[in-house]
Order: C-alpha cells, then structure tokens, then sequence
C-alpha cells in the first residue's frame, strides 16, 4: 500500500519522533522524505534525512548525500547521523565530506559516525582532519578514535 | 511567596464581590448576579463549591465578614438604599433583615472580635457612616465624615481594631481607623482610582488594599508595620472594585469581576513553582521568552508557576549538536551526560533547559537527564509549547494521544485551540513532584 504525505508528516511531526517504529513505513515513503529533506521547515528536514537512513534503499542513500551539501548545518548533521545506519560504503560516500566540514558540529558527529570498516578514501580524509595542525582538540580526539576504529594506531 | 497567577471561579456579575475566610483554607466569596440576587460560592479546602443562589434583591457589591469558625455575616444595600444582612450561623443562613440607612455606594465590614460586627456605607451626604454590634444589639448610625466616591473597604487586624478605606473626591484612597480609642485620620494614600477597594490583613499592623487603576489592572499598597509601600501592579483586566481576605500569615486572597463578568482569583502565598534555568547554547527560533510566556499559561492552569530565574549562554560547541540516544526517561548518553553537568549553582530541585542548535537523532526536544540533574534540552527549531512539553514529562507526564493538550504525542507543533490543556490528574503529578516546591 501507498504510503502517503500525511502518514510520513504524523511520524515526523511528533516533539520525539520514534524513528524505529517510523523505519517501518519503509521505502515507499522516500518521495516524501526526499520533499521534506529539501522543504523550508528545518526540523522537518533533519528528521526526513535521519529516518531516510533507516531505509534500506538506494534512493535513501542519494538523500543523505544531498542532505551532506546542505546549506544548514542542522540537516548536515541529521546526514552524518543517519550515516551510522546505513551500511559501511555508503556511510563513507556521505561522511567523507563532513569529516572536514567548516561547522564544528557536523564535524564532531561525523567523525563519531565513522564505521570500523569504512572506505579508504574516508580513512584518508579522516587522517588529514587528525594531522590538521590547526584542528580543536575535540576534533583531534574524535579523528585520532575514528582512525583507531579504522584500523589505525 | 509570590502572587499567583489569576484563576477564572466563573459566574455572571451584575455587582461586585465580598469576601470571608472562617478558617485556614477556607474562603467564602459573594456576589450579585443578574437576577440580582446574592450568590455564594465557596473554597473548603480541596475544591470550589457553589455557586448557590440566597436571595435578595441587591444593589450593591455584598461584603462579607467572618468573627470565627463557621460564622460569615454579609451585607448588601437593598433597592430601598437601606443596608440588609445575612448571616451563617453554622447551622443555616438567617436573615434578611434591614440594617436601615440611605446608602450611595456599597457596604464596608470588619470584625474586631467574636460577637463584634462593624459595618460602614455612603451616605447621602456623601460622608462615611458607621454603625456596629456589640454583642447584643445593633448601635445607631455615626458619620465618621469624609467626602467619599466609593464604597468603603474596612478590615480589622486584632482587637479593637479597625481600619476604614475610601476613595476621595480627588479618585485617591484615603484612610481612617479606630485605634481603641478614637478614630484617627483622614489621611491620604493616594492612587488613581477608578473603582472601589478592598483590604486584608493577615497580621497585627499589617494591612493591603487593592483597587483598580485608570488601566484598568488592580493596584495593591500595603502597610508593614512601618511605612506604606507600593503601589504594585497586580495585572488583570477589571471591572469591579476588588475585595480581599486572608485567611492567616502571609497569605492574601483577591477577587475581581473581568470583562467577562466572571469572578477572577489571585492570591499571594506559597506558590507550586517551577524554578526554570536556560542554558544557552544556540537561541532558538521562537525566543525563549516565548516558549516561558506560553509555558506559564499552560502551566497556570494548574496553579503552577514558571519562575525564570537566570539565563546563562554555554559555549559548547562540542554539545551543540547534542547525542541523546534513544530519548528514554532513565538514560542518558555521554553527552547528555556532560551538558547536564552545567549546571553552575543551580539548586537542586531546580530545573534546567538546555537551548542546542539539534539533537542527535533530531528531536524538537528531550526530556531524559541525568539522575540528580533534573531538565531537557530543546533544539533549535522547537515549537513555542515544546518547553513546556518537555519540562512536563520532566515533572512526571506522560504522552496522549489528543492534540488538545499539552502532552500530546503527535507533536507540539499540531496542537489544536491553544493554549493546550493539562487534565487535573496531570496537574496533579506535577504538584506532587518535589520540582514544584510551594514557594
């Protein structure tokens, strides 16, 4: 059956969305993710993008990689978030990028998002962060894990 | 102790109120209604009882007075301008019968003693009048002078004892008491007073009077023992001179008529109160005065207060994207953890909201914390109830499934006839919680 705008917005409307039990809505409801992860309403995005990674879906993927180029840093960081549910290589082609973002925030969830089997190319961004002199040291510590999950000391 | 918010008691207002405690907790509140007859409503300590009609044909506002337990006289003036009286004497209400008098305005009464009755009125001469019981039998009349535009407020604070309220020609309160001896006065206690008084005392040499200013709120002065203080604005929309009564230490009731011709409460006392903190890391797009004003409101409805009482901004740019787990009551994340360790003096039973820029996953809110560091943390992009929302669950409330209230499981944002309502069960977990300490 269809799933409709209206059921995808009760899941996502809630102050505390219970995104396992919304999971189950399942690919079908990827159109309407995909408009709301593109809509005026922030919050809405960032929840669209995050349940997005629930589903098991390519088309769920191409979301979150879009959702990484966002302008707002929110939904930057609901897509370096949903990356910890999707399977190793498509974390990576999302996480790549915001392991270096400018925003501090999305930096930090990303790099805590990284999977111990991830890309190499993620392993060789993530170990540029960690050898970035001017890198914070919340930053440096999150790499330095990140890479040790990677598989490097 | 802190003024209350104002309760609606409802009923339809033709005059004004008077008002009577007979005990702690107890409060006896009169009025006229639009079949002019006195209606009597009635707090015994767990709940308003009432309203009951008892008669009569009423021009004025009634006042009301009590000399002890289970005993409450009230006055009225009648369409033949004379005082008429009613009396519960524990058993029944007595009476009518006519007191006499030519009365411009309404009645004024105080009680001094067991047995001991002073009531006051306007006469024709626009002088205050007086006239007692003694215990046995009604004295004649005295004019006590003045020049007066109003009903006269009177109050007694102990024996022998009484203090007399009017508004003057020149719309201030003046002021004239029997101190044992003779009575002192006039003197002036100034005031822009566009409608009648009332007073309270709630201990020897204490006295507060209310009245209603040319913007319509009630006004409150208060003598301490010292000086006069005030005036302080009160808020409310009134339409009727307020009337007040305590019923003992530090505690004041008053009653007014709104716009909608219903009875409207306030009282100062010990308040349930939530004492808020905001902890700032990113300003939310509703202002937090926002979500505090729309949180009083529901909240109010309880008779729970929100007191804001400090506003500090974090930088924390390492929790401004907060990880809260799975949001479940009773656990909490690392992160969650570390910013709820920020609480920089707060006391304990104190509750704090953290304002971040998101949580992880995305919530408009989160109500878990820490044991021992009660709060929630609000993102960004929350609804102007969602703090109030939050803070309910961290007062013990669970989700609904009805968008008419503030619990509401289907998103603060889709709440239906704002302002949302909290059910007397929900209130009654969030009085009970040691967060909402009667302050």
């Amino acid at each position: 059956m269809a799933v409709t705008m209206e059921e995808v917005r009760a899941e996502l409307e809630r102050d505390e969305p219970n995104y396992a039990r919304a999971a189950g809505l399942g690919p079908d409801a990827l159109p309407h993710l995909e408009e709301l992860a593109r809509g005026d309403d922030t919050m809405l995005a960032t929840k669209a993008v995050y349940l997005a990674g629930l589903i098991q879906d390519e088309r769920a993927k191409k979301l979150l990689e879009e959702a990484a180029s966002a302008d707002d840093p929110r939904v930057r960081v609901a897509a370096a978030a949903a990356a910890r549910n999707v399977e190793p290589e498509g974390a990576s082609e999302v996480l790549t990028p915001l392991v270096a973002d400018d925003d501090p925030g999305v930096r930090k969830v990303a790099l805590k998002s990284v999977p111990p089997d991830g890309t190499e190319e993620l392993r060789r961004a993530v170990a540029k962060v960690a050898d970035e002199e001017q890198a914070d040291a919340t930053t440096r510590r999150l790499s330095q894990e990140a890479l040790r999950r990677l598989g490097e000391d | 102790m802190s003024w209350s918010g104002w309760e609606s008691l409802g009923g339809q207002c033709l005059e004004g109120l008077g008002s009577a405690s007979w005990d702690t907790n107890r409060l006896d509140i009169f009025t006229v209604g639009t079949d002019l007859a006195m209606w009597h409503r009635w707090w015994d300590g767990t709940s308003w009882r009432g309203w009951e009609s008892l008669g009569g044909v009423c021009t004025s506002a009634p006042a009301a007075v009590s000399w002890g337990p289970n005993r409450i006289d009230c006055f009225v003036v009648g369409t033949d301008r004379a005082v008429w009286h009613r009396w519960w004497d524990g058993t029944a209400w007595r009476g009518w019968e006519s007191l006499g008098g030519v009365c411009l305005e309404g009645v004024g009464a105080a009680s001094w003693a067991a047995n001991r009755l002073d009531i006051f009125t306007i006469g024709t001469d626009r002088a205050l009048w007086h006239r007692w019981w003694d215990g046995t039998s009604w004295r004649p009349w005295e004019s006590l002078g003045g020049i007066c535009i109003s009903a006269p407020a009177a109050v007694s604070w102990g024996p022998n004892r009484i203090d007399v309220f009017v508004i003057g020609t020149d719309n201030a309160t003046w002021h004239r008491w029997w101190d044992g001896a003779a009575w002192r006065g006039w003197e002036s206690l100034g005031g822009v007073c566009i409608d009648g008084l009332g007073a309270a005392s709630w201990a020897a040499n204490r006295l507060d009077i209310f009245t209603v200013g040319t913007d319509k709120q009630m006004w409150h002065r208060w003598w301490d023992g010292v000086a006069w203080r005030g005036w302080e604005p009160l808020g409310g929309v009134c339409i009727s001179a307020p009337s007040a009564v305590s019923w003992g230490q530090d505690r004041i009731d008053t009653f007014v008529i709104g716009t909608d011709q219903a009875t409207w409460h306030k009282w100062w006392g010990l308040v349930p109160t939530v004492r808020l903190h905001a902890k700032v890391l990113t300003a939310p797009t509703v202002a937090i005065q926002t979500m505090v004003d729309r949180m009083r409101t529901v909240y109010a409805t309880c008779g729970i207060q929100v007191e804001l009482a400090s506003t500090e901004n974090l930088n924390l740019p390492a929790l401004n994207d907060v990880d809260v787990g799975q949001c479940v009551r009773g656990q909490t994340t690392a992160e969650q953890n570390q910013l709820f360790g920020n609480r920089n003096g707060v006391g304990a039973n104190d509750v704090v909201a953290y304002f971040v820029r998101s949580t992880v996953p995305p919530f408009n809110g989160c109500a878990a914390h820490p044991a021992g560091r009660p709060g929630a943390v609000v993102a960004q992009g929350a609804t102007q109830w969602t703090l109030g929302h939050e803070l309910g669950h961290v007062l013990g409330l669970n989700h609904v499934n009805d968008n008419n209230r503030l619990m509401t499981g289907n998103g603060t944002g889709n709440i239906t006839n704002p302002p949302p309502d909290l059910l007397a069960a929900e209130c009654t977990v969030m009085d009970g919680s040691p967060l909402t300490p009667s302050i």
